[in-house]
């Protein structure tokens, strides 16, 4: 089966739960347009369409150029570790941790480098963000 | 003529110094905020509220609208350079501004929003202080019937501006259509898709969704194999080498034009601006064009228009407001709050109680764009030269910079996720061969689209033939068939043609 088709029925299956849940919202209620009638329309649209791009044939135009997929993949669990972390944590070391795990696990950076690039965009994220603007980034186990 | 005598007093106003000063100040913090993703005009006009009430009513708001079209060009700049939207309204400039960023025609790309802006500002600016007013009450004749009928539009229109086949377009728009519907329902208070989430009663943020799936996934394919700076693309980054040619020119004139007009009309409706506008454009020149597939390759045309759009929109949106008391969309219901802060409230006696003030404004509009191209041209070459930063260094700091831009428009941690799960499936939704340039535009339209529809269809007592009586509402109603129902039936038509010789 084609990433397309692949893609197509997943959204597929969405289309389905949608309409379901759209369904029990209520479509019509007292003679007016209920909370579901909107996303049920958008459901069905989504299942005729998906199924549309499901049987029709032609040529794939994604995945043209190889992947390197182990490095992807790093790249995928080092952000998703990022997003998972950065409350706990906090924001100056879970970038800290982004920052290192990609320089120097992924690009194959030098450590000093990794680490001074690390604490550098870090900290000045941290400034930035945190002070200049004062956007309250998670402060996590340094408190900061 | 008594327009362009009140414009003249208007100019008195604005170039008083402390006017000059809001203006340079605005533009300036503004293009520094719309850098920087995640913080937009709306958090950042809300932060300098209280710092207006020391001005007098005029220079507030000249300050609050300088920060307003100074993040739509900073806004473009991180789209351009970095395919991160620095604010909602600047996605657009992602689609051709990033891929000319990649083709060596950053400064091409930064120099045309630039101008395209300025040039657009200045017609705005003539267009509102001739028409603004009158068009403004003409705005009024779109009760909601109208607006959904012009979304139904606009969506047909959307799914023309994805790559590849129209059906998978059309799955990109059901799919947008269904995630700006996720959230608690504004009549009933009914939580829908929710799953008990708290996060989720508010739904998605548009900046959020655009940062993932166009900042997080770009990293990921970034990251899909070790890539090396090529230097041989800028040559020269002298300021004279790196701005647009007279062939740019040549080709994005017509486009600002169209563009400029287009963005000052759907500025004056009420639920418009920059963001709307620029998609329409983007739309209305990917039609246009006899090289319809250049468009997301790089073409200047999907670049000038939308900018030229979205300040004209920027600037129009200000007249249903002084004119009218009607803010058309957030960030303007913001300046309204600084006007009534002031004891000022907008409406149709403010022209007549206070000239100074609307006159001033207007001619406001032109002096911080002027400030916008004094201040922002120059810098074009060191943006241009941020560009020389290794793909190693430069595609964790993209990241860096979406996941912190997320976060900061709630405070939410919640919302890094949602970018981070956004930026993963819209990867696997580019890698299968789908655009995601009209689900973010459906996803947009979708809330206009439902707010619109059900209070339509209450108008109408439920008959849905209400949409069919008003003769605006009949007449978009009947192109966006149009659009829909002439490339399913060019086949046949062709198929017929044949089939008779």
């Amino acid at each position: 089966m084609t990433a397309m088709r692949l893609s197509a029925f997943c959204l597929v299956i969405v289309a389905l739960v949608a309409a379901v849940a759209a369904v029990r919202m209520g479509v019509w209620r007292s003679g007016a347009p209920g909370p579901g009638l909107f996303p049920l329309s958008a459901a069905l649209l989504l299942l005729v369409a998906s199924l549309g791009v499901a049987v029709q044939t032609g040529p794939e135009d994604g995945a043209q150029e190889p992947v390197d997929r182990p490095r992807l993949l790093r790249y995928g669990a080092a952000i998703a570790v990022f997003g998972l972390v950065l409350k706990p944590l906090g924001a100056v070391v879970a970038t800290v941790g982004l920052l290192v795990a990609i320089l120097r696990g992924v690009e194959r950076q030098p450590w000093a480098f990794s680490f001074g690039i690390a604490l550098t965009l870090a900290f000045l994220s941290w400034a930035v963000f945190r002070h200049l603007l004062g956007v309250p980034l998670p402060r996590g186990i340094l408190g900061l | 003529m008594e327009a362009l005598a009140n414009l003249a007093v208007g100019f008195g106003v604005a170039l008083q110094p402390s006017n000059l000063l809001a203006a340079f100040a605005g533009a300036g913090l503004g293009t520094a905020i719309g850098v920087i993703p995640g913080l937009g005009p709306t958090a950042a006009i809300s932060l300098l509220l209280p710092i207006t009430i020391l001005l007098d009513g005029t220079s507030a708001v000249i300050l609050l609208a300088g920060i307003y079209y100074g993040s739509l060009y900073g806004g473009s700049t991180a789209s351009i350079l970095l395919r991160v939207p620095g604010e909602a309204a600047s996605v657009v400039s992602c689609f051709d501004g990033y891929p000319m960023a990649r083709q060596g025609r950053a400064g091409v790309a930064l120099g045309m929003t630039a101008f395209a802006s300025f040039i657009a500002g200045i017609v705005a600016t003539f267009g509102i202080a001739l028409l603004g007013p009158t068009f403004a009450s003409g705005a009024l004749a779109f009760g909601p019937v109208e607006r959904a009928a012009l979304v139904v539009f606009g969506l047909a229109l959307a799914a023309s501006i994805g790559e590849g086949p129209r059906v998978r377009a059309w799955t990109m728009v059901a799919l947008g259509l269904l995630l700006s519907s996720v959230g608690a329902d504004l009549v009933t208070g009914h939580e829908r898709y929710t799953f008990g989430n708290a996060n989720l009663r508010d739904g998605f943020h548009i900046a959020v969704l655009a940062m993932g799936m166009f900042g997080v996934s770009e990293v990921l394919v970034l990251a899909e194999r070790r890539r090396r700076l090529d230097a041989s693309l800028v040559t020269s980054y002298r300021l004279r080498d790196l701005l647009p040619t007279g062939k740019d020119w040549k080709d994005s004139s017509l486009p600002m034009a169209r563009g400029t007009i287009l963005g000052f009309f759907l500025g004056l409706l009420p639920g418009g601006g920059a963001l709307i506008a620029s998609f329409a454009s983007y739309v209305m020149e990917k039609r246009l064009s006899r090289t319809p597939e250049r468009f997301g390759k790089g073409a200047i045309e999907g670049l000038a228009g939308p900018e030229s759009a979205n300040n004209a929109a920027a600037q129009a949106s200000f007249i249903p407001l002084l004119c009218l008391g009607i803010p058309g969309n957030v960030v303007i219901g913001v300046i309204m709050g600084a006007l009534l802060m002031q004891g000022i409230v907008p409406g149709p006696r403010l022209i007549v109680d206070h000239p100074d003030l609307f006159w001033g404004v207007v001619a406001s509009m032109l002096a911080a764009n002027a400030m916008l191209i004094v201040l922002n041209v120059p810098l074009i070459r060191v943006f241009v030269m941020l560009l020389r930063v290794p793909p190693a260094l430069m595609t964790p700091s993209i990241l860096l910079f979406c996941v912190i831009g997320a976060f900061s428009i709630h405070n939410s941690a919640f919302d890094v996720s949602v970018a981070i799960v956004t930026g993963f499936l819209a990867y696997g939704l580019r890698r299968s061969g789908f655009d995601l340039a009209p689900l973010l535009l459906a996803f947009v339209l979708g809330s206009m689209l439902e707010q619109n529809l059900r209070q339509g269809l209450i108008l109408g007592l439920g008959s849905p033939l209400v949409f069919l009586r008003s003769p605006i509402s009949l007449a978009f109603l009947s192109v966006a068939a149009l659009t829909l129902l002439v490339p399913l039936l060019r086949p046949l038509l062709r198929a017929g043609s044949l089939a008779a010789r």
